[in-house]
């Protein structure tokens, strides 16, 4: 049973609700003065658009979503998906972006890298490390 | 063992240790040789605060420099194994252009005297020395700068002070 953990991150829906309201006020700006006296019905339905407007985009495209079990791990992004079995790592880092982000970092045995936002999953970034290594342990014990 | 670890990341990472170095990169059971070296930290001494003014400071007035902090827990350490730790760690920054490394060494069982003096009277700059117990909460330093420095970034609970 692989465990799920997905998070909805209510920043980042703020910031496409922002980004969608200024589109909008700026319509607003520009419509002729004739229509001056429904300027506030569309501000008004402009907000309600951009709250729904803004989660559909955010599950869309920004959404994390993370399954891990004994075996693997998938890391779904928008329409992304990836896959990857734990045995297949070589090495576990734990990065701090320049924005002071946690990032989980794996380095495959083929040369790729994977990265598994932990901050954005709200996780803590050093226990969750110590329990992938202890899984990635465990995997790799099994396979021999 | 592991909560001490834990602790000692956080504050290297996210807490005072960033007053010291913005340490960014983090390995555990780190291979140097024939040891290992249950964390090492990489980073360099570019600060930087999460604001636009923080970082153009930081860009303007602080250097560059690479800095690594290996962290190891052992039984007991004597001073030919620490000795051997120096200069592995510091044929590695040689190597690797790192010009500020700290070694942490945690022991369960006291260290012996001539450990001690070994670590107080290290003087070298490019590294810092430092040896704590946490059943003892016995704690000794280098008394060179980084030595000094390492000591003020992370709170150890302590009953005895080296200076």
């Amino acid at each position: 049973m692989k465990e799920k953990i997905a998070p909805i991150s209510f920043s980042e829906i703020f910031k496409l609700f922002i980004i969608l309201m200024i589109l909008q006020i700026g319509f607003v700006m520009f419509m002729p003065i004739q229509f001056l006296n429904i300027v506030l019905y569309l501000l008004v339905g402009g907000i309600l658009i951009s709250v729904v407007a803004s989660y559909y985009i955010y599950l869309k495209t920004k959404h994390i979503e993370f399954y891990y079990d004994d075996e693997g791990f998938s890391l779904k992004r928008g329409k992304v998906v990836l896959n990857y079995q734990w045995r297949k790592t070589s090495k576990v880092l734990l990065i701090k972006d320049g924005i002071g982000n946690f990032l989980i970092r794996l380095h495959l045995t083929e040369g790729e890298m994977v990265d598994i936002p932990v901050s954005k999953l709200k996780l803590n970034p050093f226990l969750f490390r110590v329990k992938l290594l202890e899984i990635i342990r465990r995997s790799k014990e099994l396979k021999g | 063992m592991e909560d001490l670890l834990y602790q000692l990341e956080r504050e290297l990472m996210i807490g005072k240790g960033r007053w010291t170095a913005e340490f960014y990169e983090s390995e555990r059971d780190f291979q140097l040789e024939d040891l290992t070296f249950d964390v090492l930290l990489k980073g360099d001494t570019k600060i930087r605060g999460y604001g636009l003014f923080s970082r153009i400071m930081s860009f303007m007035l602080l250097p560059k420099y690479a800095v690594y902090c290996y962290v190891m827990v052992k039984d007991s350490i004597s001073s030919d194994f620490l000795k051997k730790c120096v200069n592995l760690i510091k044929k590695k920054a040689k190597v690797e252009d790192v010009q500020w490394n700290f070694l942490l060494l945690i022991t369960k069982q006291d260290a012996p005297k001539k450990v001690i003096e070994y670590i107080k009277c290290f003087e070298e700059k490019d590294l810092g020395l430092l040896l704590y117990n946490p059943h003892s909460k016995f704690l000794v330093n280098s008394k060179n700068k980084l030595g000094e420095r390492i000591r003020t970034c992370i709170s150890f609970e302590r009953k005895n002070r080296s200076n």
